[in-house]
């Protein structure tokens, strides 16, 4: 890494070593001055909170929330083992499955769209971003409608393909198809915008090389559109997991987790467990899961995918 | 009069051959296409407008009303008056505002020092920086949601905005634009006696304008969307932000679904002026990290 | 058959006319190089000619078809872009081959062509390589390698010397016009540099404003350059001009600018008295220019200037002088060496005057062959 550094001219002339020396502490003193502030708020809220967790992990507790006795790693095997915890990770996957490659698919042919050079482009342009402007509050408020079971419009469209009356949130098999539809949707306009500042990174030449070479439509988007986009694909795609891997708010207003727990995804399950049962202990221990969790996830992700892709 | 004959001509077979290349048909097809997705896009909006608009009687309507015949414009001061909307946009605004400021100026200093400062273990601490990327909000909760309450910050504009502060991201974005700045300019500064505060105030933050309106909006976009946390910190209804008072109005009136409606848009408005006002820095924030630009 | 036909070929970009009605013929295995300041048009008549671009009005002929309508990978051309536009994620072997996958090539055709193209090129050790690993001019002869190995019927190249430094620019100036004679295909180059213009090409064909001045071989430009744009383009330093005025009858003419008399020939006498008015302007080139004794005042051109700078290159010395209204550059033998503020005497050699109709710019053919 290339670094430069600006240093103030010392005022006083002093011999080099001192006048090296006390540059060096000026500087260490001005960064101190300059990062107390972030370093005072990570540690308060980003690191203590994570030893806590896991300091947390070891305690029983009791029904009012209080801490209770110390049961060192048993707490830990018990939950991270347990057929609960397999469950809100079975979800979770399932979630992230039917909601990273569609919003991954389907952004970048959106993007594609938006990407030619028609009269009028600017507002599709608009639209298609328009659900990052759209908090998961929001966009879950609008599904509702959407999903009613006597009036809302999907219900309304599966009717007419021949699909009786469907209750999609209180379907145990269609709850969190449901669910990812509307997190799909929410998710669209984000990864519109990204896809669609990569392809126009990707230099003219290069289709106009492609278009004298001979390549097919097919062809051009194998070539060169795709590894020319190939570091995007790779942000969205890890990006796009630990988002799903952290989904909840959808789910509190949508489903609260059910129907028969097909919707509980784990930071649910973390919540509920925390804020509902007060069952703090058994919380920890699945937050300290999902944190390695979502580590480990993601370190595979790139060793795996890095290679893949390629860098300029 | 030959010439006008050769050149009338020669734009017919001009004409001709341009649509032989070029056929309408093609270019219907793409705006076809353009047109359907963005309906596709654009329905849950709609509908909600259509049903914040409708009578209540015509919400329970199946086939669900496309157009509101009869549109009650009332409704939206109804939503404001039955629901606290205006206290909830207010504790939103509050708690959004401060994080933004807080966050541009903790990430100023903090990418002034790693570009500009050399100190020992400066990389080290950069990388502690950077690893809080990975320590995700959700895992950290309980022992968060403790400290408020130890505190005794439950229900205040502090709980909702001290943790949000401080950002590495934005850290990170600053620093790569702060490490731009030519070294000689720094060296300007220095001989003209420019002290770091003032180095930083009056030249490095003038220069990165464009990167720090795309760490606000960014910024901005994230806090008035936050869910979880205000859930959890706020319960006095006085408190709410925007999003939880929205996402409580599915336990009330369930009757005046038009109302809720309503109130749905309304929530949702300031989001979309922004993006509509400040579209340009709002793709450049977000696209920060995806693509090299 | 690989000859290029530009048949009143016009481009419009919304007002902008980017070409205006060019009609050109570039002959089978021509290096024919298009010649002009930026913003002349060369480049968009070169990617008119590729497919990239369609014109306005007018007719591409390649060979003996008309490819108007025709894509631009069914033209069968290869193109060399100025920034070299290689695939970067792909070797430099993979990027020769692209086209011919794309065809369909047999794989062992592909190899054979790409091995002959990397042979040529000197590119054999370079054939696992990415662009990012490449220097400038390695990337330069990969552009190239991947046009050769397509074998098409006419190479098209933009500016491809523009990014090199000087040095790498003169040796592959040599190597392509070698390239040329082995390859013995139809070259359209384009460039601003009227030295690669010069030195490269068979024929130059000059535009201006996206209209073409002049086609001729470069002996030929250089000599009878059509009209005063092109006079002052080509050649290093430019062409001296003069606005005179003809006094006297026609077989004893002198053209006189403010401080010089210009006698005339007979024969240059007669091809000005076509003119309709009396003036004209008049071009003479610095290497016909020397230092003059008053003695042979008679019957040359002769003026008394100051000398303003010495540019001395060893071989010779670029001076530039001034008298009363113009600044005259003149290039001498190194000896004797001037010093600024000289009084000299120069001597025109009138036999190499150029005459310009004043308002149109053209040229004004003498009767000397």
């Amino acid at each position: 890494m290339a670094v430069t550094t600006g240093e103030p001219v010392p005022r006083l002339p002093l011999p080099g070593l001192v006048a090296r020396g006390l540059t060096q502490l000026k500087n260490l003193g001005f960064g101190v001055l300059f990062l107390w502030p972030s370093i005072l708020l990570f540690g308060a809220f980003v690191f203590y909170p994570l030893i806590k967790s896991v300091y947390l992990g070891f305690y029983e507790s009791d029904p009012l929330g209080n801490r209770g006795d110390f049961v060192g790693f048993d707490q830990y095997r018990s939950v991270l083992a347990g057929s609960a915890f397999r469950h809100s990770l079975r979800i979770t996957f399932q979630f992230t499955m039917y909601t990273v490659p569609p919003a991954i698919v389907l952004g970048l042919g959106l993007a594609m769209l938006a990407n030619q050079k028609l009269p009028g482009i600017s507002i599709f342009r608009t639209i298609f971003a328009s659900t990052v402007a759209t908090s998961v509050a929001v966009a879950s408020m609008m599904w509702l409608t959407l999903l009613n079971p006597t009036t809302g419009l999907v219900t309304w469209i599966l009717d007419q393909l021949g699909q009786p009356r469907l209750n999609l949130l209180n379907d145990p098999d269609w709850a969190l198809v449901a669910v990812s539809l509307t997190t799909i949707w929410l998710n669209l306009g984000l990864a519109t915008i990204v896809f669609l500042a990569g392809l126009q990174s990707i230099p003219e030449r290069l289709y106009e090389s492609a278009r004298i070479d001979g390549a097919s439509r097919l062809g051009t988007f194998l070539h060169v559109t795709l590894p020319m986009l190939s570091p995007t694909l790779l942000f969205v795609t890890v990006i796009g997991t630990i988002l799903a891997f952290e989904s909840f708010g959808q789910i509190h207003i949508l489903t609260r987790g059910g129907p028969l727990d097909e919707t509980k995804v784990i930071v649910y399950s973390i919540w509920e467990n925390a804020f509902q049962r007060f069952d703090y202990g058994v919380a920890s221990v699945q937050a300290v899961g999902l944190f390695i969790l979502v580590l480990g996830l993601t370190v595979i992700q790139l060793r795996f995918l890095e290679r893949r892709v390629f860098y300029q | 009069m030959a010439t006008r004959i050769e050149a009338l001509a020669t734009k017919v077979v001009t004409v001709e051959r341009a649509v032989r290349r070029r056929p309408w048909g093609r270019y219907a097809l793409r705006y076809l296409a353009l047109m359907l997705a963005a309906a596709v896009i654009i329905a849950p909006i709609y509908m909600t407008a259509v049903n914040a608009l409708l009578p209540k009687q015509a919400i329970v309507a199946y086939p669900p009303k496309l157009f509101p015949s009869d549109p009650q414009w009332g409704n939206f001061p109804k939503a404001l008056d039955q629901v606290p909307l205006a206290r909830y946009m207010l504790n939103s605004t509050i708690q959004t505002g401060v994080i933004v400021v807080g966050q541009l100026v903790t990430s100023s200093l903090a990418a002034y020092a790693f570009a500009f400062l050399r100190f020992p273990g400066r990389s080290l601490l950069f990388i502690i920086f950077l690893s809080t990327l990975m320590v995700p909000l959700e895992v950290s909760i309980i022992p968060n949601f403790q400290t408020i309450q130890q505190l005794g910050w439950l229900d205040t504009y502090q709980a909702l905005t001290i943790p949000f502060l401080a950002t590495a991201f934005g850290t990170f974005l600053l620093r790569q634009h702060f490490m731009t700045i030519p070294k000689e300019l720094r060296d300007a500064a220095a001989i003209d006696g420019y002290g770091h505060l003032r180095f930083l105030w009056s030249v490095v933050l003038p220069l990165s304008r464009p990167v720090l309106a795309s760490l606000a909006v960014f910024a901005f976009l994230s806090a008035w969307n936050q869910y979880l946390w205000p859930l959890l910190v706020t319960n006095d209804d006085n408190m709410r932000t925007v999003q939880i008072g929205l996402a409580a109005l599915r336990g009330r009136e369930i009757d005046s679904f038009n109302v809720v409606m309503a109130g749905t848009l309304i929530a949702a408005m300031p989001m979309f002026a922004m993006l509509v006002f400040f579209q340009g820095q709002l793709v450049r924030g977000l696209t920060a990290g995806a693509v090299k630009r | 058959m690989s000859r290029v036909v530009f048949d009143r070929v016009t481009k419009h970009f919304g007002e902008v006319v980017a070409v205006d009605d060019l009609s050109l013929e570039i002959y089978d295995q021509e290096f024919l190089v298009l010649l002009g300041p930026s913003g002349c048009g060369k480049s968009t008549a070169l990617r008119i000619v590729a497919g990239l671009e369609d014109p306005t009005r007018g007719t591409i002929i390649i060979g003996d078809r008309v490819v108007n309508n025709v894509e631009a990978k069914s033209r069968d051309i290869a193109m060399v872009f100025q920034d070299y536009a290689l695939y970067p994620h792909m070797s430099v072997y993979d990027n020769m081959a692209f086209s011919m996958r794309m065809r369909h090539v047999h794989h062992r055709e592909r190899h054979q062509r790409i091995l002959e193209a990397a042979h040529t090129l000197g590119l054999e050790t370079l054939l696992r390589r990415k662009p990012a690993a490449l220097s400038g001019g390695q990337r330069q002869r990969v552009a190239l390698g991947r046009a050769i190995v397509r074998q098409p019927s006419v190479f098209l190249m933009d500016e491809p010397l523009s990014n090199l430094d000087a040095k790498l620019r003169v040796q592959t100036r040599r190597e392509l016009i070698k390239l040329h004679r082995r390859l013995q295909t139809t070259f359209i180059y384009v460039t601003h540099d009227q030295v690669e213009a010069m030195t490269m090409g068979e024929r130059i064909a000059i535009l201006k404003d996206g209209a073409l001045q002049q086609v001729a071989r470069p002996q030929d430009v250089y000599d009878r350059p059509a009209n005063v744009f092109v006079a002052s383009f080509i050649g290093s330093p430019a062409m001296n001009f003069f606005q005179a005025e003809l006094e006297g009858q026609t077989d004893r003419l002198v053209a006189r600018s403010d401080s010089v008399e210009f006698p005339l020939s007979a024969a240059q006498g007669q091809a000005l008295a076509k003119l309709p008015a009396r003036n004209v302007t008049i071009g003479i080139r610095p290497e016909h220019i020397s230092l003059g004794e008053p003695s042979a005042k008679a019957d040359h051109c002769m003026l008394a200037a100051v000398v303003d700078t010495v540019e001395s290159l060893g071989s010779e010395q670029q001076v530039t002088f001034s008298n009363a209204d113009s600044t005259i550059q003149a290039r001498l033998d190194p000896s004797p060496a001037l010093r600024e503020g000289e009084q000299v005497l120069l001597m025109f050699a009138c036999e190499h005057l150029h005459f310009f109709n004043p308002e149109t710019g053209l040229r004004i053919e003498d009767q000397r062959g």
